[in-house]
């Protein structure tokens, strides 16, 4: 469970911060179709932006978005194949995205081809003032016009036409490069391999936890009665592995009996003898069809009693040191 | 200098005999191939499983040596075809020609009937002539002119490969790489082991090692019976499944190992466990086995060749999430 809820807070935590980049992506995208369209009125009025004097830039953004999009597309159906377990409300957004992105992939690009306005070059200033094939703004019958401006306005206002396109400059390049960031964060997130996630330990895996306590209590009782020595040598090493589970070294559930040996003994195991021992004769007891008898039997119980004794005696250890100084 | 051993008939050697008989054949190849003994117990898996053997890696890692060394050790008929560009495909089966003193077409065998066959640079060869010995290896027969010839028994190919060049090369594809039970990567001696070899080389005043003859074609028959023998758990076999299907659910390999792997991956756990002189098979076995057993059988995104990531590591990733068999059996156990 816990291994589960850390994977999930994991993969929400990742999810969240792509959904900030995505966002990103989408706010600057269309800031950025703003710049290139424009339209001076109306939603299906042609126009164009102060970046849409170009037709090979504007059609080259264009190719770029339906290609990006397509790119999008494919890596999030990968990446929401690849999930597992969503509740209602991730798996109805999950269905949403998977419509909407197919559908935005050909609309975009479609609709700026469809709304700019392709034509004379560098006219955007008069394209403004109504000389061009937009609409002309003229002045309403209740508006008072506009009286002549005196010598020190009209410098001020040439400042200010003259920083304005600086201006305008730097915010499109600053929108240029947010998108670009959020696009490549996006992309990464999306192209990276998965996390693993820890591997999960022996207890981790479904009523494995509770097959192996009644396990130990059936070896427990197997040693006692003494009947089947091959229950009897799993029983004793199913106890060696709640031991050391106890002791700090859990099985994880793709370790083979020599993984978990190794583990043991890397990290300071007593009785090191006797594990390798019982795990030999765990192997044999597991996976062979060797008949097995009393002597299998004691020597488990031999190497289980000592590896118990070797654990207890480390685990008092610093104990007795303490109360002893 | 070789000796020859008495050859015991193949149904008598245990599976604890023929793991002594196969580590002393190790002991003795280890002589001339320095530093290299997992690789040795590899290509000697690939043997006892009844496989054939992949080489890939750089030149002058010692490929052929090992090779040679193997077939000397074992006491099998060795053959060696350089694959050329210009090699035909008969230029390995063999082809009938005119005998004018019989006046009759005569079959004269190609390399390919021997033993142990290698075949060196396998991917410098257009793919037909691929194709003749990889149909070899698969049938242990070689179909020309409306007549089949069986091949002689064992026949083992070990295929050596240089992964680094491209120009000239012809790399093989995924059908023909399955054909190979396992693929075996040598990879650069330490700097000490590197030392060792050279002082070896020194002191024996040869080129090479001598290795001595240990077995012989009817003793490897043996091993292999006695790798039949070895016992493999039910929970052992759902494993491999489970391994195996991993590969085909990843989402970095586009096309999984297929039904072939998994049989790879059991005989070459068996032939580990007959190495470890035991007659059943653990999950150690599995695990120590899937990597050379399945990497070069899936085919990975194409993207994962820009990030470097090759099938070793994948697998290696699948070994390290696929649950191991639990410590109690699924069936109650019986003594």
């Amino acid at each position: 469970m816990g291994r589960e809820r850390t994977g999930r807070q994991r993969r929400h935590g990742t999810i969240g911060a792509a959904q900030v980049a995505a966002a990103v992506l989408v706010v600057g995208g269309v800031a950025l179709g703003a710049l290139l369209l424009r339209p001076g009125t109306g939603l299906s009025a042609k126009g164009r932006g102060p970046l849409g004097g170009n037709p090979v830039l504007v059609i080259g953004l264009v190719l770029l978005a339906f290609l990006g999009g397509l790119a999008l597309r494919e890596k999030y159906r990968e990446q929401v194949r690849a999930v597992r377990g969503l509740d209602p409300v991730e798996q109805r957004l999950v269905d949403v995205v998977s419509r909407v992105l197919p559908a935005a992939t050909l609309a975009v690009p479609l609709l700026v081809l469809a709304l700019h306005r392709f034509g004379s070059f560098g006219g955007g200033h008069e394209a403004e003032h109504g000389s061009g094939d937009g609409p002309t703004a003229f002045p309403s019958p209740g508006q008072d016009p506009v009286p002549d401006l005196p010598a020190a306005e009209h410098a001020d206002h040439g400042l200010r036409l003259g920083l304005t396109p600086i201006l305008l400059g730097l915010g499109i390049a600053l929108c240029v490069v947010v998108v670009v960031i959020a696009g490549l964060y996006l992309w990464r997130y999306l192209t990276r391999p998965p996390v693993l996630d820890a591997p999960a330990t022996y207890a981790t895996v479904g009523d494995e936890h509770e097959q192996l306590t009644r396990a130990v209590d059936s070896g427990r009782r197997a040693l006692l009665d003494g009947t089947d020595a091959r229950a009897t040598v799993i029983a004793c090493y199913a106890t060696m592995e709640e031991s050391l589970a106890a002791s700090g070294v859990a099985r994880r559930a793709s370790d083979s009996p020599q993984d978990l040996l190794e583990r043991a003994v890397a990290s300071g195991l007593p009785a090191r003898a006797a594990v390798v021992e019982l795990t030999s004769l765990f192997r044999e007891a597991r996976y062979s069809t060797h008949p097995m008898d009393d002597g299998h039997r004691d020597r488990a119980a031999a190497a289980l009693a000592e590896i118990a004794d070797g654990l207890r005696s480390r685990a008092s250890g610093p104990e007795s040191v303490a109360g002893a100084s | 200098m070789t000796s020859t051993q008495p050859i015991p008939d193949h149904d008598t050697l245990t599976p604890r005999r023929a793991g002594e008989a196969a580590a002393a054949v190790l002991d003795e190849i280890g002589t001339a191939v320095v530093g290299k003994p997992e690789s040795l117990a590899l290509v000697m898996l690939g043997v006892l499983a009844g496989g054939h053997v992949l080489i890939e890696d750089l030149p002058g890692l010692g490929k052929t040596l090992l090779a040679r060394s193997f077939a000397t050790a074992l006491g099998l008929d060795f053959r060696r075809i350089q694959f050329t560009p210009d090699l035909l495909p008969s230029d390995v089966t063999g082809a009938p020609f005119y005998d004018q003193r019989s006046a009759d077409m005569v079959f004269r065998p190609g390399p390919v009937f021997t033993h142990l066959l290698l075949a060196d640079e396998i991917n410098r060869t257009p793919p037909k002539t691929q194709a003749a010995l990889l149909e070899a290896m698969a049938e242990s027969q070689v179909s020309i002119d409306g007549s089949t010839r069986p091949l002689p028994d064992p026949f083992v190919v070990v295929a050596t490969a240089n992964p680094i060049e491209y120009e000239g090369t012809y790399t093989l594809p995924e059908a023909q790489l399955d054909r190979f039970l396992l693929r075996v990567r040598m990879g650069y001696l330490t700097a000490a082991q590197e030392t060792g070899m050279l002082r070896a080389r020194i002191d024996r005043a040869a080129p090479e090692a001598v290795v001595r003859r240990l077995s012989g074609p009817g003793e490897v028959l043996a091993m292999r019976a006695a790798v039949e023998r070895v016992e493999v758990d039910d929970d052992l076999l759902e494993y491999v499944v489970a391994l195996v299907g991993a590969t085909r659910d990843h989402p970095h390999i586009q096309v999984g190992a297929s039904p072939r792997g998994g049989l790879a991956l059991v005989q070459l756990a068996r032939a580990r466990a007959v190495l470890d002189l035991r007659d059943y098979a653990t999950p150690e076995d599995v695990k120590s086995v899937a990597v050379p057993a399945l990497a070069h059988r899936v085919t990975l995104k194409p993207e994962l060749w820009v990030r470097q990531i090759d099938g070793d590591d994948v697998i290696r990733e699948i070994v390290q999430s696929v649950p191991a068999p639990g410590t109690l059996p699924r069936t109650p156990a019986v003594s």
